[in-house]
């Protein structure tokens, strides 16, 4: 049995080899289970478990003054469940359709949206018809799997209140649009961006202005489901149910009857522009086409923003009941002058003249001019020698005689500046940086060539033109004198013209840190945040200073008395203010600006800021303790640029003025002019109820 | 030598005790108490364990497939008495019997495999490859022709014991085995196949056959069923199912189970989620974890304690099984043990490997734990000739 003895010694082998085949399977086991478990429970989960979420009430946004500006409401929503038979579908589409005055193919294309969850109901219409409800609930059999959810929507009840007093002006809500913003459904890059934070395909979400800034107070949480379904899709239990809260109040600084004032007069303003004749060209018939403007308003003594208009607009009513296609893209044609654009901040335009505030502070503290200094100003100034001779000249050729710094100011001497400019100039040349960028160095301290932070979404940054940024963007260029800081470049920005960009908003900021005495404040849009049905303070949100500017107050009396020479006599916007109505005791000072655009009109600037100075014996208070603290005086900037708008003088100019009486109207208020105030209703929400 | 030696007596004084209460009632009782006597408690143990795991998780995994929660289950322990019916008739009968009969047991197979070919045999899932049978019970000639080929193979390499397997008797052994495979590749069911390409390389192992003419036969059967897939003799689902150019994210295919089984194993740690609460194998995650995913269901709901405890009774089994393949009075016996560790092993290490996800998708059941009677009354018979061969070692 030699083989026998043999077969021992391969059962020996193979009992080996079974062993090691067994170690194998406990090595592995081991790994799976042991070794890296957390992960696979975690991936189990993804399996079994649905999150589904349901929307909160979106919270309230109120003025300054506690004002519901924005608030949500129910409307009936039509909705399809999920599981219809072919059959079933087949026959519904085409009477659901019917009913809701919509094509089959939109009810269609929603069914077979991805976007949508398999678990839950498809969205079909908003705002339906109670008549429509009824027919469509008597009659399952030709509606099956089709209800009706109550959804939230936003309103505005102060523009409907407004529609009432001024149809024709207010019957669209367009007046504070890009300030607002609006609430439409979550697109896939926000969904992305909000990724974790419980958007479902059909919620909804602020887009742009306030509704986006403060998203997250105003969405409140929404309710979360967790749903244990089984691998047929069959729900197996209800893990988790977290009930909504609502979203919080936001109390803006925004004035609503100073952005009122302010939108209409930016419309009139540009309606007015519309019938000046255009004098820089030879045609009597050109006048201006004034396409955009843009209005801002701000608190100079805490950099709150009360009033923020921009037009053309758009009706953000229609977003929020959804905007049909070929409106969209109209909104986003620039052959209809983008109205989503928000020009306050999105607007970069070259400053004109206003800008002449900011150089004469450059000149004054780097000493390069002594104010008392006369500057014969003949229309037109010289600079280099024979026979490479710039002449630059006046605005509009006139020559303004002997002047000095403040009445350089306030009749606007091109002549004066471009004098300074040169100055600027050869300190650069003479590669002294401190004196040859005093005007650069010192618009950056104001906050220009940077965002202000007021948080909106995509705000611009303009543009402080220096030898770096000539370099940069004429790099190639086969001409190398344009990589240089020429004397002309220093001239044009002295003047607040050439490569120079500013957003109105910057603008706006840089003259209410000069106002206020050098306190450069980051814009604020909101004061409060409230709870929901805006019983409590939750918190505040504090003005936010950002630098302290060192601004010498015998410099700033010296640019501040020019300015208000601006505004009176000879100044430069004296046809504008003549006759101006103010509360006794309140003074204002501003900058007309008439900046040229290559290949278009002239833009139209003003700046203006009210109450430069308090008299003797009153304090100056932020806007919204003015009801608080009787007797105190406010301080505000008022910014207005037109696009295409001609001299600073003829339309920014009363645009500005106008803004400043019906302030000065609203601080001790006329009955006639005034929207009659209404008393905060504090009303009952059900905190979380969702449908 | 001094252990068998008191094994022998150990033995004599066992049948002399049964002898007092079993022979003197004066004829065959239904139940051989002499033989249970004899049995290996350790072996049976183990494998009465590893079916107490099997039926609980059978129920755990099959409750919510269908609206009976207990339809699964009941069949399963009606194939199990059927089993234990099998068992215990093929204890009564000596081992030695089927070498004599060993060709008759070929012939029997090989019919059974051949008539399920033809219009009385009916189809599913793209194979022929059932009898139906009352009651909806189904019959799968392919799991009993595993014992069939190991009793009949067993036997033709008995007769020509004494010498290495020459080349032309390894021809013979092949032909013998080539038409039970080839029948079943007609229906086609290549793992049941696997497992008989297992059972003839254990034989040929242990029965003697030059290493390299083992490694040729291996490398043969590897071609086999290369050429097998490639010729196109599967249908698509048996292509999944064998997880040959599937692909990562295919969900409903066989990458998608392997993926299912691994997450659902990981799962488990150390204790597991405990009996019946396995969130995978309660909403049903899992496909097929009735019958050929049913470790997965032992991870997630029993963690490393409770998969290890089963992988180790069948380390149990198989270590057993070996040991009576070494004390088997004959040669015969050490071939019939043999198969049965070879065909056992490949199917623990196959169908648990391919659990873990180291083991590519074959449908191959787990001995004893599986859902299916077929399966479960061959595994119950193999057992019996193990059982069988120890009883009678000093015979």
């Amino acid at each position: 049995m030699m083989s026998e003895a043999k077969s021992r010694v391969r059962l020996g082998i193979t009992g080996i080899v079974v062993m090691a085949l067994f170690c194998g399977l406990f090595a592995r086991l081991w790994f799976l289970q042991i070794a890296s478990s957390e992960s696979f429970a975690a991936q189990t989960e993804q399996n079994r478990v649905r999150v589904l979420h349901e929307s909160a009430t979106r919270g309230t946004i109120l003025d300054t003054n506690g004002r519901e500006i924005v608030e949500s409401a129910f409307v009936n929503t039509i909705r399809v469940r999920r599981g219809l038979t072919d059959e079933e579908r087949e026959a519904m589409v085409p009477n659901l359709a019917e009913v809701l005055d919509v094509t089959q193919g939109y009810i269609n294309k929603r069914l077979d949206s991805v976007r949508y969850s398999p678990y839950e109901a498809v969205p079909i219409k908003n705002g339906v018809s109670f008549d429509k409800l009824v027919y469509i609930k008597e009659r399952p059999e030709m509606f099956p799997k089709v209800d009706v959810v109550r959804r939230s929507v936003r309103l505005y009840p102060v523009f409907e209140e407004l529609a009432k007093i001024y149809p024709s002006l207010y019957a669209d809500t367009t007046a504070a649009s890009h300030l607002l913003g609006y609430v439409g459904a979550i697109n896939k890059d926000e969904q992305k961006l909000h990724k974790g934070e419980g958007y479902g395909p059909d919620d909804v979400i602020g887009k742009g202005g306030v509704e986006q800034v403060f998203e997250t107070e105003l969405r409140g949480n929404p309710r979360k489901r967790k749903l244990e379904i089984d691998s047929r899709g069959r729900l197996v239990q209800v893990l988790n149910d977290r009930p909504a809260e609502a979203g919080n109040d936001v109390q803006l600084t925004m004035d609503i009857d100073i952005q009122r004032i302010a939108d209409e007069s930016l419309v009139q303003g540009m309606r007015n522009a519309g019938y000046l004749q255009d004098t820089s060209v030879k045609d009597r018939f050109k006048t201006y086409g004034a396409k955009g403007g843009a209005v801002i308003v701000l608190d100079a003594t805490d950099g709150s923003v009360i009033a923020m208009a921009s037009r053309p607009s758009f009706d953000i009513r229609e977003f929020t009941y959804g905007t049909p296609f070929e409106k969209f893209a109209a909104l986003n044609d620039p052959a209809s002058n983008s109205p989503l654009l928000n020009r306050v901040i999105q607007g970069e335009y070259a400053p004109g003249s206003t800008w002449k505030t900011f150089t004469a502070l450059a000149a004054l503290q780097t000493g390069i001019v002594d104010p008392e200094v006369v500057v014969i100003d003949r229309g037109f100034i010289e600079f280099g020698d024979e026979p490479n001779v710039q002449t630059f000249k006046n605005a509009k050729k006139e020559a303004h005689g002997a002047v000095k710094l403040r009445g350089a100011i306030q009749v606007s001497s091109d002549v004066y500046f471009y004098a300074l400019g040169f100055k600027f100039w050869r300190a650069f040349s003479d590669a002294n940086r401190v004196k040859g960028y005093a005007i650069q160095n010192l618009a950056r301290d104001y906050g220009f060539g940077d965002q202000t932070g007021i948080g909106l979404p995509d705000e611009h940054f303009g543009r402080i033109p220096d030898q770096k940024f000539k370099a940069t963007i004429n790099k190639g260029n086969p001409d190398s004198s344009t990589q240089l800081w020429l004397p002309g470049d220093s001239a044009a920005l002295a003047v607040g013209q050439g490569d120079l960009l500013v957003t109105p908003l910057q603008l706006a900021a840089g003259y209410a840190a000069f106002a206020n005495g050098g306190t450069l404040y980051q814009p604020r849009l909101a004061r409060l945040i409230l709870t929901p049905g805006g019983q409590q303070v939750l918190r505040e949100i504090p003005s936010q200073p950002v630098t302290e500017i060192n601004l010498d107050p015998t410099i700033r009396a010296q640019v501040m008395d020019g300015l208000k020479d601006a505004l009176i006599g000879i100044g430069s916007a004296q046809p504008a203010f003549s006759g101006l109505s103010l509360p006794t005791g309140w003074q204002v000072a501003g900058k007309t600006g008439t900046a040229e655009v290559f290949g278009k009109q002239d833009t139209s600037v003003f700046a203006g800021i009210l109450n430069p100075d308090p008299p003797e014996g009153s304090v100056i208070c932020a806007h919204h303790e003015l009801l608080l603290k009787p007797g105190c005086i406010p301080q505000y900037v008022v910014v207005s640029f037109i696009e295409e708008g001609g001299f600073g003088a003829s339309v920014a100019a009363p645009i500005v003025r106008r803004i400043m009486e019906a302030i000065g109207a609203k601080v001790t208020p006329s009955p006639a002019d005034d929207i009659p105030p209404k008393v905060r209703v504090i009303r009952e929400k059900k905190p979380g109820s969702g449908d | 030598m001094a252990y068998q030696q008191l094994e022998r007596q150990r033995h004599h004084r066992r049948t002399m005790q049964a002898a007092s209460h079993g022979l003197d009632r004066g004829g065959r009782t239904l139940v051989d108490r002499d033989m249970f006597a004899r049995l290996d408690w350790v072996l049976l143990g183990a494998c009465v364990a590893i079916l107490c795991f099997g039926l609980l998780m059978v129920y755990s995994s099959s409750r919510n497939k269908v609206d009976d929660d207990y339809y699964f289950i009941i069949r399963q322990a009606v194939a199990l008495v059927l089993g234990i019916g099998v068992f215990t008739w093929l204890l009564r009968v000596d081992y030695r019997k089927f070498r004599d009969f060993s060709m008759l047991a070929y012939v029997l197979t090989v019919s059974a495999l051949f008539f399920v070919l033809t219009p009385i045999g009916s189809e599913a899932g793209g194979a022929t490859s059932w009898y139906e049978l009352p009651f909806d019970f189904q019959l799968q000639p392919a799991e009993l022709a595993k014992f069939g080929l190991i009793v009949a193979l067993a036997g033709y390499v008995n007769e020509h014991r004494g010498a290495d397997i020459d080349p032309w008797r390894l021809t013979v052994i092949i032909a013998l085995a080539a038409v039970p495979i080839g029948l079943v590749l007609l229906q086609p069911d290549l793992g049941t196949d696997m497992v008989l390409l297992s059972i003839v390389v254990g034989l040929l192992a242990v029965g003697g056959v030059r290493g390299r003419y083992l490694l040729a036969l291996t490398l043969l059967a590897v071609t086999m069923v290369w050429a097998v897939i490639e010729i196109g003799m599967l249908t698509e689902y048996q292509l999944e199912r064998l997880n040959i150019g599937g692909s990562g994210d295919d969900t409903q295919g066989s990458a998608y189970n392997q993926d299912q089984s691994i997450k659902t194993i990981g799962s488990g740690d150390w204790l597991g989620f405990g009996l019946f609460q396995g969130p995978q194998t309660r909403l049903g995650f899992v496909p097929e974890q009735h019958t050929d995913f049913i470790f997965t269901a032992v991870g997630e709901e029993l963690g490393f304690v409770g998969a290890g405890s089963l992988l180790l009774l069948f380390a149990i089994v198989l270590w057993r099984t070996w040991r009576i393949a070494q004390l088997a009075s004959d040669y015969y016996g050490t071939l019939v043990c043999a198969g049965v560790l070879a065909m056992f092993t490949f199917m623990i290490v196959e169908n648990v490997g391919m659990c873990l996800g180291v083991m590519p998708v074959t449908g191959i059941p787990l001995p004893f734990m599986s859902y299916g009677g077929s399966a479960m009354i061959t595994c119950c018979a193999c057992m019996a000739l193990v059982q069988n061969v120890y009883a009678n070692r000093f015979n």
